[in-house]
């Protein structure tokens, strides 16, 4: 039962600093998602949109990249004063577009973007030209660039980021690329995966920790200050890992480990491709999405596998997509061809679908300061889900409506 | 239940603990269903293998998934059920009772002995049985971990010669079959399993198919009985429960009897 907006804020004055009221009433407008009427996002895309990213410092700019190539930000907090007629009110326009008249533009489709984590001021694109490009926010030109040896799939930057500002870069080569744009080169590379890497994302604890997930079905957790991989994820391993007492130093002990360690080299995270990875904003649990049609959840400590069974999360697409969490991380949103699904994050229950994009969704991104989801398709558009206003409610006398309509 | 009052809020009375005890050691509604689907397991199919059950028949027979894969988990652990992967699709699962199991070892070992093979190489029968077995509870095994449970034998303690011969007998029976992309690991199968995946795919496509060719892509359950799906050992309500379970096809009740209709994605 949904409680009284009144109730709630007698509550709110008597709790000192708990937020339940605050969390009650997103938690609400979360579920009730739908499309929105009254604001839109005017793409300027003529191509499918691949991949969104979010600012996080005001939740206001969204960064769209689209598979003709171009990029687009655009203003979701306030909507543009458009001198052209058939802008609406609710019309958010972009202010910045990178388009093929701008000569540092991709070639390609770009397949991922995101912003630098600390302001708005760059932003790092990733194209099926074999480039990744960063990019000055204020003035449109590209600041440096970095050639790959094949096709980039997916780029990230870490939010947690105080001592380094490496963006981690995922392709068809199975080896996974650092590059540092305050240097302009590669500082590595880290080996492990041995198909082309599709789905990658930063820790949100440790500055250090990046988590990759490739074509091969292995979701691998990396330590970017030594070579080696941390942790692979096991879809197996159901239960947090028993504490082994260490064993002293022999030759079978050694060739025992070894084998183990082979063993758990070779285990898989999906029957399938892996195409999305998302850590959830309370840093509990790891969300991963593959082409065997399931969707999985891990817990962060152990990574072990939660058995939450996702209904019907049909899921063959042929790079990555980006599931989306909600603010609080009880809600998950997972696109599946046309539609977005809302699922709950720990029972599994399907809370809702989504319905309106034309084509395939590729790529949706929550605010959390407006509880909205912004969703981009490849039919060009770029949608916004958010909760219904509540009705107007015209008080007064209706006397028009109760005259008679006849003359005398 | 019974309704005694707790003399303290800490203390149970004696029925109270003995009705704990009693909960706890009934079977869950996944062993049920499972036991359910054991026994309606088609007899045409019960005559090549022992019965096993799909995920996906699981599913349609419970809602609730997350409570259905733990039980699952939690039976596999301790040792009930065993898993097996089905070579069909990528996530397809079979889960057959470890008694059901052990029985396809012993009747492949009964045929080798038949076909006389020598009884050193038949030793790997039950010590596959004993020790590979009772101690792996996963779906498939590394090759290294697989010799080193068949030469164990803890209660003697000495280590048995374990030959390339004993493996390719136990591959041969179809017991064990080499993994597609991992190297040097064997998935757990079913033994003559062969005929039954060619029925289980055309089942599934010549059920859809008797759907979708229709004006309106559905069925009544009462007609689907009693038709027979030609190509398949395996009967039609198999089939129905393994689509309705992946979600191809919906089961409405309706107030002629429950329909069954094509899921449009």
């Amino acid at each position: 039962m949904k409680p009284s907006v009144l109730s709630g804020l007698l509550q709110r004055q008597s709790e000192q600093g708990q937020r339940t009221f605050t969390k009650q009433l997103e938690a609400d407008r979360v579920r009730s998602l739908a499309f929105d009427t009254s604001k839109q996002i005017s793409s300027i895309h003529k191509g499918g949109v691949t991949w969104l990213d979010l600012e996080r410092s005001e939740n206001r700019y969204l960064l769209a990249g689209s598979a003709d190539c171009s990029v687009a930000v655009y203003d979701v907090a306030q909507p543009t004063q458009g001198d052209k007629e058939d802008t609406g009110p609710g019309d958010c326009g972009s202010v910045l577009k990178i388009t093929s008249s701008n000569p540092d533009c991709h070639r390609y489709s770009v397949s991922s973007v995101a912003w630098y984590p600390v302001d708005t001021g760059l932003f790092v694109t990733g194209s099926f030209d074999h480039q990744v490009k960063v990019w000055d926010a204020n003035l449109g030109q590209a600041a440096c660039s970095f050639t790959f040896p094949d096709r980039v799939f997916g780029v990230a930057m870490s939010s947690a980021a105080a001592t380094h500002c490496l963006i981690a870069v995922v392709g068809g080569d199975p080896h996974v690329k650092l590059c540092d744009p305050a240097t302009g080169g590669f500082t590595h590379s880290l080996v492990g995966h041995r198909e082309p890497v599709w789905a990658v994302s930063w820790s949100l604890d440790c500055e250090y920790h990046l988590v990759t997930g490739g074509c091969d079905g292995q979701v691998r957790m990396w330590d970017v200050r030594t070579y080696h991989c941390l942790q692979v994820f096991d879809e197996q391993i159901t239960q947090k890992p028993k504490a082994k007492p260490s064993r002293p130093d022999s030759a079978s002990n050694r060739k025992r480990a070894k084998a183990e360690q082979a063993k758990k080299a070779e285990a898989t995270a999906h029957d399938g491709r892996v195409t999305g990875i998302l850590p959830t904003p309370d840093g509990l649990h790891w969300l991963t999405a593959g082409t065997d049609n399931r969707l999985r959840l891990w817990d962060t400590q152990h990574n072990y596998h939660l058995l939450v069974h996702y209904p019907q999360t049909f899921n063959s697409s042929m790079k990555a997509r980006q599931l989306a969490v909600a603010g609080e991380g009880d809600v998950i949103f997972h696109p599946s061809g046309g539609i977005i699904q809302c699922l709950h994050r720990l029972t599994g229950q399907k809370l809702g679908t989504l319905r309106g994009h034309l084509d395939t969704v590729n790529c949706c991104c929550y605010n959390s300061y407006q509880q909205e989801l912004y969703s981009g398709a490849n039919d060009c558009n770029i949608l916004v889900w958010a909760a219904p206003a509540p009705l107007e409610v015209v008080e007064g006398l209706d006397t028009k409506d109760d005259q008679d309509a006849w003359s005398d | 239940m019974d309704m005694h009052m707790a003399t303290s809020a800490d203390q149970y009375t004696f029925e109270e603990v003995e009705d704990q005890l009693y909960m706890q050691q009934a079977p869950s509604d996944t062993l049920i269903a499972l036991q359910l689907l054991r026994s309606q397991f088609p007899a045409k199919a019960r005559e090549v293998i022992q019965p096993f059950m799909l995920r996906s028949q699981l599913y349609s027979l419970i809602d609730d998934r997350t409570l259905l894969d733990r039980e699952l988990d939690d039976l596999r652990r301790d040792r009930v059920v065993r898993v097996l992967k089905l070579p069909t699709a990528p996530d397809d699962y079979a889960y057959m009772l470890a008694e059901d199991y052990d029985a396809a070892v012993q009747h492949q070992y009964q045929l080798m002995q038949e076909a006389g093979t020598l009884p050193e190489q038949l030793e790997v029968f039950p010590w596959f049985s004993q020790r590979v077995l009772a101690r792996c509870s996963d779906n498939s095994i590394t090759h290294h971990d697989l010799l080193k449970l068949l030469s164990a034998d803890r209660k003697h303690k000495r280590r048995d010669e374990v030959t390339e011969q004993h493996i390719s007998l136990l591959l041969n029976c179809g017991l064990l079959t080499r993994h597609l992309t991992q190297k040097d690991t064997y998935w757990f199968a079913l033994a003559g399993i062969g005929p039954l995946i060619k029925s289980l795919i055309k089942g599934r496509k010549d059920l859809l198919g008797m759907l979708s060719r229709r004006r309106y892509p559905e069925m009544f359950v009462k007609e689907l009985e009693q038709k027979k799906l030609g190509q398949s050992l395996l009967d039609s309500r198999f089939h129905m429960r393994d689509l309705v379970g992946l979600g191809s096809i919906a089961r409405v009740d309706t107030t002629s009897g429950p329909l069954l209709r094509i899921v449009k994605k």
